[in-house]
């Protein structure tokens, strides 16, 4: 089969997007009120890396490019912010750069978080994972999971955050050393 | 405080956050540096399940996983709405698919499967990528075969082919359902059965066509959609008024804007084996324009009588000698991507097509200002009604012979036409023809074409 030729810059790009992209959309999903959201200003985020890469030089450290790139996120966000503020419950424009600041700083954290989450997943009982992960599925909610299942969307919704608190909860302790 | 921090967090990132709740999220964020630690875990832990939960959804990206996502403890999520993270991460790597859009992006719905000449390929998002190969595979987008001499095929994952054949353009999708648009061109198909209730559906600008299995061949203009079934059904709606046909294999119909043109199922007559142009006819030509022989002769006439060089009855009378002489028009070629050209599509008559045999020849009667050569080329199907090949032959400015004037008629054994891939045009139906010389100033007319047997 053959292909169009590649070109070596466009390899290292998406070696690099494709390696950081988790936190880089940790990153932008802290600061935007939806998923939709997100994917919106990724989608913009990952032209405008590539528009911009030939800047991008690679330093020392091993996390170059995700800081590289939080800076195109970070205006991408607030290009977003801007665009959608008039109609939508937005943050303000300093309490995103405040959160990006602190977002940047700990995203190695939040990767450990990540990886520990699979493995508290499991400690849920197979209808508390599939309700947890229904509602963070795209295009869905708690009332509309609670109206698809006849519930009370209020009864459901504290059952999702408990949910919630037991996962943040092990996440903690599995990371503080302490087991779950 | 820590709770009331985890609710408004939990509702920012729900979407159901109240004003006056935002308002208090902001508040405790840009005052304490510790709740916004908290408030990035939370995010992240959000995100995260969000992540897990698109890569869990990611195989049922049909209709028949979300039936069974239906009978699961907690429902899926609304239909068409699924998209991975990864997904979104594709979608924006695919615009930069101009250098490489074999990696991540949109989810792939086929391969070409053959190739000739100039294909453009212009994905969802406006990306554009020229050098296509066989073997590419492709998310949904638009094909568009830039050139008389150029074709595609497209293969679907079903196994379902698609030729089109240049010029042409067609976007292609198949979300759970098959979809062309055709803008212009010959398209042909070969369609897999499809699933029940979802047919796959060709638009043009004069037609809407359903497709549940079968092969068929469609010529899509700017006014006119013309379609030759030849297995199975396609069932046709005329897009002027609603109208709609069933045609059967061994039939076709043509659907015009214009309601005054009959819109009917024909059976196709035996195959003719020869054939003449018909350049006055609009519909037969697809490139180039058509010029009666004393167009240039009235303009001058008329220009003669407003300057006084002659009345206007021995400017009638010199027009009315031109016209026992000649009634003979030309077709004028037009520039284009592979220079100075004309084409024409082979209409071997309403019901008939043209068969190619061992003994038929090409006669081209025509004039050409230039001194350059010239290339003839052939579109044929197979006599079971796909898309077959693209043959053509060349000459040069001494052996085209042209008069002092720049006439020239030009013989070709069909035989001797080159594929540009495999085959052979003998035993083939012609689709169209096509003449174009080098350069777009050449100054081809043609006066004639003939496809004879001895």
């Amino acid at each position: 089969m053959s292909r169009p030729p590649i070109n070596d810059r466009y390899e290292q790009f998406v070696a690099l997007f494709a390696r950081h992209e988790r936190a880089i959309r940790g990153f932008v999903r802290s600061m935007l009120p939806s998923l939709q959201d997100a994917d919106d200003v990724m989608q913009e985020t990952g032209l405008a890396c590539w528009h911009k890469f030939s800047d991008f030089r690679e330093g020392d450290t091993p996390d170059g490019f995700f800081r590289w790139a939080c800076v195109i996120a970070r205006f991408e966000v607030r290009k977003h912010r801007r665009k959608c503020a008039r109609d939508r419950l937005v943050l303000s424009e300093e309490t995103i750069h405040l959160l990006a600041i602190d977002a940047e700083a700990r995203a190695a954290t939040a990767e450990q978080e990540r990886q520990v989450l699979e493995e508290c997943l499991l400690t849920l009982s197979p209808p508390d994972q599939q309700l947890v992960l229904s509602v963070h599925t795209r295009g869905s909610s708690v009332a509309e999971i609670a109206r698809q299942l006849k519930r009370n969307v209020r009864r459901l919704y504290s059952r999702v955050n408990a949910l919630r608190d037991i996962l943040g909860e092990c996440v903690r302790q599995k990371l503080a050393g302490g087991g779950a | 405080m820590k709770n009331e921090l985890a609710d408004l967090t939990r509702a920012f990132a729900d979407g159901t956050i109240s004003e006056s709740g935002l308002r208090q999220l902001e508040a405790i964020l840009q005052r304490d540096p510790a709740a916004r630690e908290e408030y990035l875990r939370e995010m992240n832990l959000i995100d995260a399940l969000e992540e897990r939960s698109a890569a869990e959804q990611a195989p049922g990206e049909n209709p028949k996983a979300t039936v069974q996502a239906d009978s699961r403890p907690f429902p899926g999520p609304l239909p068409g709405l699924r998209w991975s993270s990864l997904a979104v991460l594709a979608a924006s790597l695919l615009v930069l698919a101009s250098l490489a859009w074999s990696g991540p992006g949109h989810p792939a719905i086929g391969t070409v499967s053959e190739l000739q000449g100039t294909v453009r390929w212009t994905g969802q998002d406006g990306i554009v990528v020229d050098r296509l190969a066989t073997g590419d595979s492709l998310p949904g987008g638009t094909l568009t075969v830039l050139s008389a001499d150029s074709w595609v095929t497209f293969r679907f994952d079903d196994g379902s082919e698609v030729t089109l054949s240049g010029e042409a353009e067609a976007v292609l999708s198949d979300r759970n359902q098959k979809q062309v648009h055709l803008g212009k061109g010959r398209f042909s198909a070969e369609i897999q059965p499809q699933p029940a209730g979802f047919p796959m559906i060709v638009r043009t600008p004069a037609a809407e066509i359903q497709v549940l299995g079968t092969q068929f061949n469609l010529t899509a203009g700017a006014t006119e959609t013309g379609l030759a079934v030849n297995q199975g059904q396609v069932r046709i709606r005329r897009t002027s008024d609603g109208k709609v046909l069933d045609v059967p294999a061994g039939h076709q119909a043509t659907a015009s804007l214009d309601l005054a043109e009959e819109f009917a199922v024909q059976r196709r007559g035996p195959d003719l084996t020869v054939w003449q142009s018909d350049l006055e006819n609009d519909r037969d030509v697809m490139h180039g324009y058509w010029k009666p022989a004393l167009y240039e002769l009235g303009i001058k006439l008329k220009q003669a009588v407003t300057s006084g060089e002659l009345s206007e009855a021995e400017a009638l009378a010199r027009y009315k000698t031109a016209v026992r002489l000649n009634n003979q028009g030309s077709v004028r070629a037009k520039p284009s991507a592979i220079g100075c050209l004309v084409w024409l599509n082979v209409n071997a008559g309403d019901q008939s097509q043209l068969l190619l045999t061992g003994q038929s020849r090409i006669r081209i009667t025509g004039r050409l200002r230039d001194s350059g050569g010239l290339e003839t080329g052939i579109s044929t199907g197979t006599a079971g009604g796909g898309f077959s090949g693209k043959y053509r032959c060349k000459i040069s400015a001494e052996k085209l012979n042209r008069s002092a004037g720049g006439d020239f008629q030009w013989v070709i054994d069909v035989a001797d036409l080159l594929p540009q891939g495999d085959g052979t045009p003998i035993g083939t139906l012609a689709h169209d023809w096509w003449c174009v010389a080098d350069s777009n100033t050449a100054g081809l007319e043609i006066f004639r074409v003939e496809i004879l047997e001895p």
